[in-house]
């Protein structure tokens, strides 16, 4: 069975060179193409895609709100972020909102394919400088120590990808199997978006956009 | 008969070790000064050449200054780096001292002034002193006196500092030279008997001799003839025995003049033939200048005229060459006593006025006196009385001026003072007087003043919240400037990235869909380029980005690259970074090329060694970064790769932030790359 897909890209020549490529391979098939993300969740629903690739700057509704909508119904599938940078804070934000994981635009013809694999199967590949952002993001909440929770092992992994070194290095600095190192990271990523989560119903709690009992989010 | 053989065999094999000793000790120095000339040809732009011109340069300045000063230019045409600092300092102070020898006293300060400056960067605390020296030097010769004690008094305290003695004495010596040239005799002496002490203390010959001779002049001046001629020949002595031939010249010179005083003509003549065959030999125009006028004052003595005239017409020529207007000065005036003796008063009174015309160019007094002196007679024996009279007038009446001066200085004085006095009881007058007054008015003043102080305040403070909001007004409307830039560069970017990136996917496809198609290595180099151009445009982006500015950030990025190039094709690397790095910041220029060049080297060693193991090593010491990357693979004939680009594109890079590149590579053994950068 093909796995089903849904492009949102503004750029017209590369949302049109995306679906040529996804449709040479068998694997894949593209469900919809879209330039906006403005009718994200009734085309979700209509078009029941197994996973999303979203450009994350987009103009009117961007990326990391679009993200936001989505996982706000529960819909839980891979979610692709599409970037040209990936020091942009941007990318770091929709992470937390509940982004599975992001690409590079000029990986894109090299690596477009194994990316989606890779997220179908669970992973969630992590760079140095996102790394570095979430350690960063830690660092600005002084009142909490360990505000996502991390296991002092998490927090090792964490602090050596930071540095740059490539999970094989971190594998062979804390003598782990790459493996080890791969769920270690998943685990930070579901943290953060917990944490996320759970700082955004706070927030709306705060601001009595919900009512306590019946958390239930339309 | 057998004695006689024997002494000539015994000098004839001394004799022929002697040539053949000579000979090769010249070949050797030929042969040196050829693998010199190579080493500089070859490596243009590395720093072994820079040194083998400075090297060539030492070598040649003895004999020949002029090609020495053509290497020592070469030598300073280089970029200057840090690395060889101290040594392009001390080549700047050569090319100084040798222009300084040749008369040209402009370029020399020029060079000084470049020495001094890059020195004091550098802290290099004997080049600045040599600097000084140099500098103050040349603003002896050309008349400058206060600015010549200027810098020796700003080279004294660092000698003393460095507790460099030579160099202490040094400074006192052309201290003594300052006062000398004011004529102030005693001060003079004194510096340079404290100079000839601390040369004796430092054993220092070339110093002694020059301290010695100059109070010998001293000596002379003052007429004590005795003291002067052992003073001399002492300092002549030692000169010869140290091989100075400047102070060899120098003794010869002195002890003509005392000679001259004692009228023992021949052998002052003698004396100064040697020095002008000394001073010729080696180009020293000004020395020779003065040597010449030496021996026409003699020949005048000895009423050789027509020879006397000769003699000073030849340091005239060399004079002007140099362009000294104050040896000028003296030269004319030299040929205008010659030409009064040889009747030709149109002729002496030209060139008088001429020698007044430059004396007063360099504020000599004394000459230009003595010139109106001399007028003032020649037109009286023509009987043309009433220019006698005006020039005798001139003459009296500067010399009045220079010999009243000090007696004007303290008529001043007691003046002033007897005014004081008189003032004095005025006043204890008018004070007792205001006492009365001022009670009343202070009551009223102390209302006045606070009510101006307030107004001051009032306004003060007006102006500073004017400027503060001004400022910020400024710094927000930069803000918002920023931020549109910034947005407008980010949208660039993103349809740059996303098109580029389209290219590359588009290009992919059309190869898979016909792979044989004759297009196809066109279609894989569109791919290639677009690639490498999204590559450039991130590698743009990390570097301008000011929060990527410390090493930390750098070299995690290098390990990312490294991890991305060299994994993919399992090749064990090391990558070591020694802790010491932690702090340094890299400017934009030097973390995008140290990147680069980092890149260049890593792909080499994945792409084309063939090897199986790379070692990265980064290390700090003191001010400089040191980068190595090592690979085990096949090697390169370094003949071959010279004209690639890679290789020399990573020497560009190097040389733009000024660092250094080193590669070594042998065939079948490995490659390894070095380059240090400097982090100020």
């Amino acid at each position: 069975m093909a796995t089903t897909i849904i492009v949102y890209e503004d750029n017209e020549l590369l949302r049109e060179s995306i679906g040529s490529m996804l449709a040479y391979n068998n694997q894949f098939e593209v469900s919809g193409s879209y330039d906006n993300v403005l009718k994200v969740n009734e085309q979700i629903k209509a078009l029941q895609p197994d996973v999303i690739l979203m450009d994350i700057d987009m103009p009117e509704l961007n990326g990391i709100e679009a993200v936001t909508k989505i996982r706000s119904t529960g819909w839980d599938k891979p979610i692709l972020m599409l970037t040209v940078f990936d020091d942009n804070q941007h990318v770091f934000d929709a992470i937390c909102a509940g982004a599975s994981g992001y690409l590079l635009k000029k990986h894109i013809s090299t690596k477009l394919f194994d990316a989606i694999d890779e997220l179908q199967s669970g992973g969630a590949p992590m760079s140095p400088s996102i790394a570095r952002m979430v350690i960063g993001s830690m660092h600005q909440r002084p009142a909490q120590v360990n505000p996502y929770g991390l296991t002092a092992r998490e927090n090792d992994v964490l602090t050596s990808l930071s540095k740059g070194n490539s999970y094989k290095l971190i594998a062979a600095e804390f003598g782990l199997s790459i493996d080890t190192v791969r769920t270690h990271i998943k685990s930070i990523y579901e943290k953060l978006q917990v944490h996320s989560q759970t700082e955004a119903v706070a927030k709306a709690l705060n601001e009595k956009l919900i009512r306590p009992t019946g958390f239930h989010i339309p | 008969m057998f004695f006689a053989r024997y002494s000539f065999l015994k000098y004839s094999v001394l004799i022929f070790l002697f040539v053949a000793g000579y000979t090769f000790c010249l070949y050797a120095q030929q042969t040196k000064v050829d693998s010199l000339l190579v080493i500089a040809q070859e490596n243009k732009g590395d720093v072994s050449s820079f040194r083998a011109f400075k090297e060539l340069g030492g070598l040649s300045e003895k004999n020949d200054a002029r090609q020495a000063m053509r290497y020592y230019h070469h030598a300073i045409e280089f970029p200057f780096r840090t690395v060889y600092a101290k040594e392009f300092v001390q080549v700047c102070n050569s090319l100084g001292e040798l222009y300084h020898n040749t008369g040209q006293y402009d370029s020399s300060l020029l060079l000084y002034r470049q020495g001094m400056s890059l020195a004091q960067k550098f802290n290099l605390s004997n080049e600045i002193v040599n600097a000084y020296k140099g500098i103050s030097l040349n603003y002896i010769r050309q008349s400058q006196i206060d600015s010549a004690r200027l810098y020796l008094n700003l080279a004294l305290p660092i000698s003393i500092q460095l507790q460099d003695f030579s160099m202490q004495a040094d400074i006192y010596n052309n201290l003594g030279n300052v006062s000398l040239e004011e004529s102030k005799y005693p001060e003079a002496l004194t510096q340079f008997i404290k100079a000839a002490n601390i040369y004796e203390k430092a054993h220092d010959a070339d110093g002694l001799g020059k301290a010695l001779v100059n109070i010998g002049n001293i000596e002379n001046i003052l007429d004590h003839y005795e003291k002067a001629l052992d003073y001399t020949k002492r300092a002549l002595r030692i000169s010869e025995e140290n091989n100075s031939y400047a102070n060899i010249a120098y003794c010869h010179r002195l002890l003509a003049r005392i000679y001259r005083k004692q009228k023992n003509y021949d052998q002052a003549l003698n004396e100064y033939q040697q020095a002008i065959t000394f001073y010729h030999k080696r180009s020293d125009r000004r020395n020779e200048s003065e040597t010449y006028q030496g021996i026409g004052n003699i020949y005048y003595d000895l009423k050789q005229y027509k020879e006397a005239l000769r003699m000073h017409e030849k340091s005239l020529e060399i004079a002007h060459s140099i362009s000294s207007p104050s040896q000028m000065a003296y030269s004319y005036s030299g040929i205008g006593f010659s030409w009064r003796e040889l009747k030709n008063f149109n002729k002496a009174v030209a060139y008088f006025d001429s020698s007044i015309l430059k004396a007063r160019e360099v504020k000599n007094r004394y000459l230009v006196m003595d010139a109106y002196e001399v007028k003032s007679a020649i037109y009286a024996e023509q009987k043309n009385y009433s220019e006698a009279l005006k020039f005798h007038q001139l003459f009296s009446g500067l010399r009045d001026s220079l010999t009243q001066d000090e007696n004007r200085q303290a008529t001043e004085e007691l003046e002033a003072r007897y005014q004081n006095e008189k003032k004095q009881d005025q006043i204890e007058l008018l004070q007792k007087d205001r006492q009365l007054k001022n009670i009343s008015l202070r009551q009223g003043r102390t209302v006045q003043t606070a009510m101006v102080i307030a107004f001051l305040l009032i306004i003060v403070i007006g102006v500073l919240i004017f400027n503060r909001n001004k400022m910020i007004n400024q710094a927000k409307r930069q803000m918002e400037i920023e931020r549109v830039r910034n947005q407008i560069a980010r949208d660039l970017h993103d349809d740059m990235g996303s098109t580029l990136s389209s290219i590359n996917i588009i290009s992919q496809l059309a190869i898979k869909e016909n792979p044989s198609s004759p297009f196809a290595r066109y279609l894989q180099r569109i791919g290639e380029q677009s690639s490498k151009m999204m590559e450039s445009m991130a590698d743009m982006v990390w570097s301008i980005n000011p929060d990527n500015d410390t090493l930390q950030k750098t070299v995690a990025r290098m390990k990312e690259f490294s991890a991305e190039i060299l994994e993919p094709k399992n090749v064990n690397y090391q990558f070591e970074v020694e802790e010491s790095l932690n702090g340094a910041t890299l400017d934009v220029a030097k973390r995008k090329n140290l990147f680069l060049v980092f890149k260049e080297a890593v792909n080499n060693a994945a792409k084309y060694s063939e090897g199986t193991s790379v070692q990265i090593h980064i290390s700090r010491s003191g001010n400089e970064l040191h980068l190595s990357v090592q690979d085990n693979g096949k090697g390169f004939d370094p003949a071959k790769a010279q004209n690639g680009n890679g290789l020399r594109n990573m020497k560009t890079r190097a040389s733009e932030i000024n660092a250094s590149l080193s590669m070594e590579t042998v065939p079948g053994a490995g490659t390894t790359l070095w380059m240090n950068v400097p982090l100020t």
